[in-house]
This record gives structure tokens, sequence and C-alpha cells, in this order.
């Protein structure tokens, strides 16, 4: 570049001697700042955005939603005690008669003791389930009984609908007779996800009793009133669609 | 204007903190752990908290002034307006001072991310008037509130003083942005001075999928623009820095304080940066914000835009007939010829963004940008007046 | 920090120059013309020029800022940068990085007309010895991808290239099958009267999106005069050709331009109205040039350039009064000199292009196998004269390139090196053209004074410029306009003078 300079100034001719001023000052600013030149375009060219999204956009509040994706689980893992409350009822697909119209449990995720019965026959959809993942894993969740109010044979916390492949709703020996049991679930995560629900239908205009991570009769009226309301199943527990509606992060 | 700080009631125990505020609505889908976040709990009637709830390892909780105060628990209470946090924000705790500060505002379109009081620049019009101070403790503290913004954030400024000052602190900041919030917009206010010389912007190409840079220009020669800034050298060192940021294909926006010297100057300065800078996607010709060394150099600085209609008509035009996008900001409607209303943009944050009483009865309100919190009738034109419109 | 003062920013040891030329207004005598460098200018007082190169103008002379800000003085070099001059000047001849863009293909002399004025050395309908056979096409495509340029506008031209359609698909395959390896940007450009177009013919040229170029002298009366063939209805096809052009492949795809005969010096403002009537957006006011049928036939249908200055002028006058009335058009060489005016930016047309356009810009392979920098110079040899071939497809592009033909152009093909081109204002806008030169005064440098180049170049400037200082806000801003339309400027690019 400077020595096109050169080319071109010495066609200046004489058009005034240069006094005091050092030439090669120029040239030595020729010369540094020959590599900061480029070759022009306009931006539109550049193709590197049209449209300017500018910080000062006028934003409105935007709904907060912090959902994990669903990502669909190791259904077979054995890892995955798979939590009721993770499973997504398939399209339906009953292979069993179910007495009731009555969806697939989804309890909250627990242990539960043989003895406790399953309050509802499942499908073959258990064996469909799918785990959404969560930073939690949600196979620690469950535990023992949450409260000493009495429970609603709907929400009894059973046994899971095992993501192994031959476990059924009604083999009350599920648990002893695995080889490897899965990690107990953490008291804490479930009281989490219960204070949770409970401050989302607070912040919805329902009662749910005191915000204290246990799931009492008010909590679970309340969350049949929501269920009712935004035309979900009315059950009472903590369904995977009626959290995605409260809004409740797993 | 929303508060920027309150006096409040913190514990001594509790070290200083940032915190992300989480209402009772905004607690069923918060994703960060407790630690980082302070729970709202204002408004609540006391019944309804259960104490399991009030046991979780929060980083603070924040109650009503009428709440009964607890040793055990993080309690804070804020004393002076309320506004200054609400679910969605994140605040900082600094129980030294008592006081509780807000850093993050949900729903603000001026969300900063303030790198440094440094500057090496000092210009006559400065709102945010430097200091010389050794702060590089921001990136840090900046890392961390970048974890706390939620991600849908439509858009961050990275501002101060001068963010390039921060070195590679400016690049771990915005790699941070770009892994935590990656459809946020990013936006780094920098006068370029820095990157004359360095290998520093060429760092920046890639590493982020959403970002442009406002660099300011207030001359088409150094005299002028070595005046405003009041640093010698400081034009042909943007000019270098502009074309550094161009080889690392950054995207550029031109910002021009409309400063009198500037102003009377402004079409020749569109010239200048549509023969010179042409792949700038942006220029925004802003209104003076009267704060700071803008206040103390008011003689000097202050143009009443209404004086300057054809500069603006004929620099708005340039910009136009050449591709180069052009907004004017904080120059309210009354303010400027109708045919430029489609360029006036409501640029001022929402928490120091106020009407005057004129306004009350002007038909194009909802439109107009209005004015800053703190403008006086001295930074008022003599053209302010309400809009009727049939 | 202590605020300090405007003044207190203003050096106070004087000035340096930068390179710079400069040039009496013709229509002012009191006002310069001053240019930088790398293009950018102002007009300003002789008077205060005068003072300015002497170094006597005060540092607060209200001049020095606009000529710090167009990099035509220097004040102090430890504050100011010359990072934005460099670039506008790498800009401004960015076309040379990439190697030539335009490659001109001639698939045919035969042609259905007897044009007066051709310059293309036409051959009868029939004349199939003329037409551009399979293998020198293949080549020609092999070496069409030796050169390096990313971005390649294929021009099918004659003759009548309809009259070959088969080697134009052929060679169009070709191009694209090989592109698949290449990723080179692509651009089809057929130039042809548009005469019987059939539906296959243009289901081809629609997919592959082909721009046509065709030739509109003005109204029929002057078309069908310049431009006869049996049946006298040049221009009933050449409606009826940009018509179906328009409908298959779209409003924008079909371009016009004209060429200008005595006869058509005599009507600007019809013309330019048969373009509106047509709704064409773009007019291409091309003056004769000096080859092919067009010297032999030089004193009927020739005219000085000061006549096509004459008669441009008046056509300037009328295009701009039919903007203003609400229709857009402009002429595409005026907006390729307000371009060079009003931008920074490099231009698309190979004439107009120092160093030269010619075998830089453009490479034109010619029915029989033969490579030429320019059809101006392949227009020479069909006369007779063979100086500036550079060789044929059958050898490799370096062969090309070292050879006499373009020693010559480059010799003669930097204007910024060629005599009174050197000191001229508007050079770093203008070019050089040794082939126009050799062609009109036997000799690649030329003689300025008498060139026909250089008068038409110069007077057009003038005139613009003249145009612009002189014109209202509405004027300039239609001008500012034209200059910053990029596609006008991409369609001069087959404009070949």
């Amino acid at each position: 570049m400077s020595s096109a300079l050169m080319i071109v100034g010495a066609t200046l001719g004489a058009l005034g001697a240069e006094p005091n001023q050092k030439p090669q000052d120029l040239s030595a600013l020729s010369e540094m700042d020959s590599k900061y030149a480029t070759v022009l375009s306009s931006s539109l060219n550049s193709g590197r955005h049209n449209l300017y999204a500018g910080h000062r956009s006028h934003s409105s509040h935007r709904s907060h939603s912090s959902h994990r994706s669903h990502s669909s689980g190791s259904g077979s893992s054995y890892r995955s005690y798979t939590p009721p409350a993770t499973y997504t009822p398939p399209a339906p697909a009953r292979t069993t008669p179910a007495p009731a119209p009555r969806p697939a449990p989804i309890r909250a995720p627990v242990i539960p003791t043989p003895r406790q019965s399953l309050s509802a026959p499942t499908t073959s959809a258990p064996t469909k389930k799918t785990y959404r993942a969560s930073e939690r894993d949600l196979s620690e969740l469950g535990g023992q009984r949450l409260s000493t109010e009495p429970v609603d044979s709907q929400t009894s916390l059973g046994a899971d609908d095992a993501s192994t492949p031959d476990a059924s709703p009604f083999n009350n020996n599920f648990w002893p007779t695995q080889p490897a049991q899965p990690p107990r679930p953490d008291a804490d995560e479930l009281r989490m996800l219960i204070m949770r629900v409970q401050a989302a239908l607070y912040s919805k205009g329902l009662d749910p009793g005191a915000i204290d991570g246990v799931m009492s009769q008010k909590t679970q009226t309340a969350l049949r009133t929501f269920q009712r309301r935004y035309g979900l199943q009315v059950t009472g527990t903590m369904t995977t669609p009626t959290l995605d509606a409260l809004g409740v992060r797993l | 204007m929303l508060p920027l700080e309150s006096k409040a009631l913190i514990p001594n125990s509790l070290g200083p903190r940032l915190l992300k505020v989480v209402g009772l609505a905004d607690f069923p889908s918060a994703a960060l752990p407790c630690e980082r976040m302070a729970l709202d709990l204002r408004g609540a009637p006391a019944a309804l908290i259960g104490r399991e709830m009030l046991d979780l390892p929060w980083g603070g909780i924040i109650q009503s002034p009428d709440a009964p105060r607890d040793r055990e628990r993080p309690y804070v209470e804020i004393l002076g307006d309320q506004r200054v946090a609400k679910s969605g924000d994140v605040i900082e705790l600094d129980p030294f001072r008592q006081r509780v500060a807000s850093r993050y505002r949900r729903g603000d379109n001026g969300n900063v991310l303030f790198a440094t009081e440094r500057c090496n620049s000092y210009c006559v019009m400065c709102s945010q008037p430097p200091r010389q101070v050794q702060d590089d403790w921001r990136v840090s503290q900046l890392l961390d509130l970048i974890d706390l913004i939620d991600a849908d954030e439509p858009s961050l400024a990275i501002s101060g003083g001068e963010p390039t000052l921060l070195g590679d602190g400016l690049l771990e900041v915005v790699a941070r942005c770009a892994s935590v919030l990656p459809d946020t917009h990013l936006h780094i206010l920098s006068n370029g001075r820095l990157l004359d010389g360095s290998t520093l912007h060429s760092r920046f190409e890639g590493i982020h999928p959403n970002l442009s840079w406002g660099i300011p220009l207030y001359g088409d020669h150094y005299g002028l623009h070595d005046y405003v800034v009041q640093s010698e050298g400081a034009f042909a060192q943007t000019l270098r820095g502009l074309y550094a940021l161009e080889a690392a294909k950054q995207r550029i926006e031109i910002r021009v304080v409309l400063v009198r010297s500037t102003f009377e100057r402004l079409p020749q300065i569109a010239r200048y940066i549509q023969r010179n800078l042409p792949f700038v996607e942006h220029v925004a010709l802003m209104g003076i914000e009267p704060i700071g060394f803008a206040k103390a150099h008011y003689a000097d600085v202050w143009a009443d835009p209404a004086d300057f209609g054809d500069q603006l008509a004929a620099a708005v035009g340039m910009f136009d007939s050449s591709g180069i996008g052009v907004s004017l900001y904080n120059l309210p409607l009354c303010t400027i010829d109708r045919s430029l209303w489609p360029y006036a943009a409501q640029s001022i944050s929402t928490w120091k963004n106020d009407y005057l009483p004129a306004c009350a009865s002007c038909s194009v309100k909802s439109k107009c940008g209005g004015f800053f919190s703190w403008v006086t009738p001295a930074w008022t034109s003599r053209a302010v007046a309400p809009v009727k419109e049939n | 920090m202590k605020f300090r003062p405007r003044d207190a920013f203003r050096a106070s040891a004087g000035y340096q120059l930068l390179p710079m030329r400069f040039r009496r207004l013709p229509w002012d005598g009191d006002r310069v013309f001053v240019s930088s460098m790398a293009g950018d200018w102002l007009t300003m007082p002789a008077a205060a020029f005068q003072a300015f190169v002497s170094h006597e103008l005060p540092d607060d002379s209200p001049y020095l800022a606009d000529l710090q800000a167009r990099h035509l003085a220097v004040v102090d070099v430890s504050k100011s940068s010359l990072a934005p001059l460099l670039s506008q000047y790498r800009s401004r001849k960015s076309y040379l990085m990439g190697g030539p863009a335009l490659h001109i293909f001639v698939v045919s002399l035969r042609c259905h007309h007897t044009c007066s004025y051709c310059q293309v050395s036409r051959q009868g309908v029939n004349a199939q010895a003329f037409d551009l056979a399979d293998s020198p096409a293949e080549l020609a495509v092999e070496r069409l991808f030796d050169w390096p340029s990313p971005e390649l506008t294929i021009e099918f031209q004659g003759g009548e290239p309809l009259l070959n359609f088969e080697q134009v698909m052929r060679i169009t395959r070709l191009i694209v099958a090989r592109n698949q390896h290449e990723g080179r940007a692509l651009r089809f450009v057929l130039a042809s009267t548009l005469h019987d177009l059939t539906e296959e013919q243009l289901d081809f040229l629609a997919e592959h999106r082909f721009k046509l170029s065709t030739s509109l002298d003005g109204p029929e009366w002057l078309h069908n005069a310049n431009r006869p063939r049996p049946g006298r209805d040049s221009y009933r096809r050449t409606i009826e050709g940009i018509e179906r052009g328009r409908r298959r492949l779209g409003e924008d795809a079909v371009s016009a331009l004209t060429t200008l005969t005595k006869l058509s010096l005599t009507v600007p403002e019809e013309i330019i109205d048969e373009y509106r009537k047509l709704g064409l957006h773009s007019i291409s006011l091309r003056p004769l040039s000096p080859y092919g049928f067009a010297t032999k036939t030089a004193r009927r249908t020739g005219y000085a350039t000061s006549d096509y200055l004459t008669f441009y002028k008046r056509a300037f006058l009328h295009l701009v009064a039919v903007n203003h009335s609400g229709y857009a058009m402009d002429e595409s060489y005026a907006a390729l000199l307000l371009s060079q005016l009003f931008t920074s930016f490099g231009h698309g047309y190979v004439d107009l292009r120092s160093p030269s356009g010619a075998g830089l810009g453009a490479v034109i392979y010619d029915y029989d196998g033969r490579v030429y920098p320019s059809d101006e110079a392949r227009m020479l040899a069909a006369m007779g004269d063979p100086t500036w071939c550079l060789g044929d497809v059958s050898q490799p592009v370096s062969a090309w390139l070292e050879s006499p033909a373009m020693a010559s152009v480059l010799r003669a093909g930097v204007a910024e090196a060629l005599p009174t081109c050197s000191d001229c204002a508007y050079v770093p806008l203008c070019g050089a053209d040794p082939v126009e030169h050799y062609a009109r005064q036997r000799d690649t440098v030329g003689h300025r004074p008498t060139s026909d180049f250089c008068q038409r170049n110069m007077g057009l400037f003038d005139f613009l410029l003249e145009r612009f200082e002189k014109g209202s806000a509405e004027d300039q801003r239609l001008m500012q306009r034209w200059a910053m339309r990029q596609d006008s400027v991409e369609e001069a690019i087959h404009v070949a003078a």
C-alpha cells in the first residue's frame, strides 16, 4: 500500500514545497495504518445481520418457563426407577381393560412398600414410560410416606410401574426381588416439588394450605380445582400435564 | 423512575452476595439453587408459608416490614422504595453498608452489565463519569450475575467506563454470556481505542452468536472528536478500532451523541461514515442524557434539537440512501420533524424514563420515548408540546 | 481531569498535504474540484485552494475540517489515521483481488440482423462454420475454472446466441456440473435480440435464472431503421421477446440498452419515453464504438463525441424530469459514474477501470477458441488485426497472462501512470482503455487531448458534477440514489462499450 502511495505521491508535482514536516512521518503512518485498511462494503452485503436487533429493543415481560426439554427415557434402564411424575401418558392404547377410565397413575415418586396397594390399574403404558430428564435425577425421589393425613387411595404412592419390562402394577414382589435397588429418593427433593406446586397454586389464586412441602388435603383439593379449571384430568395428584400447566419445574 | 438501590436491614452474618429474587409465582419454575435465590415473601400472608419452606437454604428471604424477624434465617427487609426489587430481578446484598442494589431488572429494556468505572476517555457529556479504581473484581461478579439473568432476556449491554479495559476479562464475560444466555443479544459499548494496536479484537470473532458493538464517533476530523472525548489521539485510535472490529467480522453500530459541536457538523459526519465506514450496520443519533459531566458542561454541549432539524434530516437522508440503518434516540417526537418520526426509537431505559406534565394530553405519547427522569427545564427543547392528531 | 475547550485541540503547526489532484470547474472558473488519492473529493474556491497548497491556510481555517475529512490534508500525524484513506483506495481497486469475473462466450457469429453499426462482424444465419464447436467449448469451460474469482458472470453473445442455443445449453450444463466441486457464485447472462424465443429456450433460461440483455434502440421507427432484418420487424420481435422474457424470468430479468446512431442522437426524449412505455426502469445510452462494421459505416452512422455529449445532456434532463414525475428510471452509465463520485465501493464495470478491465476483469472466448482480453480486442482481430489475441483455449491461462497482448494491456493499462491521466482529478474514478486507444489512435497509451475516451468520460463527469452542484435537493437525492443502487451497476457489467 505504501508503495502505491509513493507512485501517486510522485505525480503530485510541484504543488508547493513541504516546509518543516518530516515526510517520513506520513510514510511511517501509512506503513502502520496499512494493516488496518480493509475493503469497504455495505453491511447488507456482509450477511451478518440484515436487521439490527438493538439493545434498545422494547421488551415486554415474557412468561417465564424453564422446563427442561423432554427427552425420552432410558425407558428400560433400571436406574430410572421412573418416578411416575415424569411419566408421559401415551396415546390411549390400553392393553389391559381398565375398569375405570382413569389415567395411568402418576404419583409423587416414592418407593412403595409392598403392602401399599396400587390403586389403579395401569396399562401397558408403563413400559413405554418416558423419563423426562431433569437435573435432579428423580429416581432418587420418593421415600417414606409423606404425610400422616389419610391419603386418598388415588394418590397412594404406589410402587411404580417400574421401568423393567416385566413390571406389572400388580406385582407386589417387584421391589424385594430386584437384584439392585435404586437409590432411595431424597425426601428433600420431593418436598421441594410439592412446595413448588403449592406456591404455584397459591399464585393462581387457589388455597393450597401452607406451603410446606406436605401433600395435604387442602393441597389436593386445590390441585383438583386447578385441574378442573384448566381442563386437565382431575386426579388431585401431580400429574405431568398438571405440573406443566402450573409451570412447575421438575 | 425506579430506584437503583435502597437502605435495607441485612443480617451481618450474611456475606455480600448476588441473588435472584423469586416470588411465589416464580418459585415453581425456578431453576437455580436456593442459595442463589432470595425468596420474596412481601405481601404473602404469614400463615401461608410453612416452616419447611422457610428452612430451605435460601440466599435471602425478603420479608414485609411487619413480618417477624428471625435470627436463624437470612431475612432481609427493604427499608426504602420497595420497587428496588421484584421477582425476576437480581439484587446485590451489601450487609456492610446495609443496602440492597438492583443489578438486573426483568422486563427492563436497558439492563447493563457494568464492566468498570475506569475509562480512557473523558467525554464532555459523560453520563457515567469515570473513576480510576482497581475494579477487576467486577469480572467475577459479572460472571456471577450472568448466571442469574433470565434465559429469555432479549438483550444486554456491556458498558462502563470502557469495557475493553478489562482485557481478557471482557472476553470471559462475553464467553459466559454465549454459553449461559445464547439467545440474548449482547451489545458492547466501547470507544474501541484499545483495539488499536492489540490483537484483542480478533479474539471476539465467532465467540458469541449475537454480539454487536456500539462505538461513539463525534466528528469527521480529530479536532472535533478529540475535543468531545477530551483525549488526544482518540479519533485515530477509534478509527483503527473500527477497522479492527470489521476485520474480526463484528457487527458495529456508531453512536453519535448530539452535543452542540457535533450536531453542527452532523451532515459532514454522516458523509464521513458513509464514505469510510460503510460497513456499519446502524447509526444511533442520540439526544444528550442530562447527568454526570453533561450537567457541568451545559453551556458547551446543550443543543436544542428543534434548532438542528436540517442537520438531522440531512444526516438521516444520507444514511437512508446508502443503506445504513439509522435511529434517533432520546429525542421526543415533538422536537423532531414528523418526517423523522419513523426513525425515532423508545430508547430510554425503563427505569429512568419519565414524561413531562405537558405530555398528558399528547396524542402520540405512547409512541414517544419521553424523557430521562433527570430532565430539567434547561435540558428541555423549546419545541416540547403535546401533539394534537385528529 | 480539567475540561479543555475546543481550541485546545486545534493544532498550531500547520498541516501536510496528502496526494491530491485538482481541476478547475468548467462552469465556474473561480472554483476547483479537488480529489484525493482514493477518489474522495470536494469543491472549493480556487483562491482558497491556492492558499491551501501553499500552506497559507490559518490553523483555524474552516476549510481544514473538510480537507482532513476528505484525506487531502493531515494536520497532526500523531492524531490522525490513514486507515480510512487506504481502505477507500483498496476498495476501489478490490476487483483486482479475484481476477476476471466476467467471461464472455461467443457461441456464434450468425445473426438475423444487418445492423450498420454492428461491431460484431456478423455472418449469415446459416453459416454454421462460425459456430462455437463442442471441443473449444469444453476447453473454454475448463479454462474458466482456472481463474480464481469466487464470482463468475458467464455471458453468452454472438452474433445471435439463440442461433446456437444448443451450445449455450451445453456450456451452461458443463459449468453447473463442474461448479458442484468449485462452489463459485455463478450468474448467467444472455445478450440477444430475443427474437423467436421458444418455450424450450425459455424453460432452460428460467431453470438457470438467466438475465437477458437485449438491444432496444428506441421507438419502432428508430429501432427498425437502426437494426434492419428480413421482414423489417425487428422492433415487434424485440418487444415480444422482452415481454416473454419478463413473464417467464421476472420483471427485473430483462434489461435493454440502446446503441446510438447519428439518427438516434436527434431524438433523446423519444428514446427515453419508449423505455418508459415498456415499463423498463433502467436505460443504457451507450455511444457507438469504433469496431466492426461501425468503422466501415462511420461516415453514415458515426458522430463526434461532442455530439454524443450534447445528446446525453438532453437525455439526462429529460430522464430527471421523468423521475420527478413519479416514474423511476436510471441511466446505467450515469449510475456508474455517480457511484464513483459518491461511494468508495469498487464497481463491476470492466470498461472504466484502472488497471484496465481488459484481461484483468473480463475474458472473451471466441467461437474459434481464441481468447481476448475484451470484446473490442476480438473485433479488431475480426477486422484483421490479431494484436490483442491472448492465445487460445488449448493453452493454459498462464500462457495468456504471459502473452505480448497481455503485456500491452498492462503497460498502458494503469491510468494513474498515463500522461495527462496521471494529473487528472478524475483519475481515481476513471479508467484506462489501451485497446480503444489503439483502435482509434493507433497507440495504446493514447493522446489525451484528442482521445474520444477521455472526452467522453471527462465530459460526463463534468456534466454530472455540475448538475449535482447546481441541482435542487430533489435532484441531488435522485443522483445519490442512482449512485447507491448496486444492481444498476451490476447491470452495466455486461455492457461492452
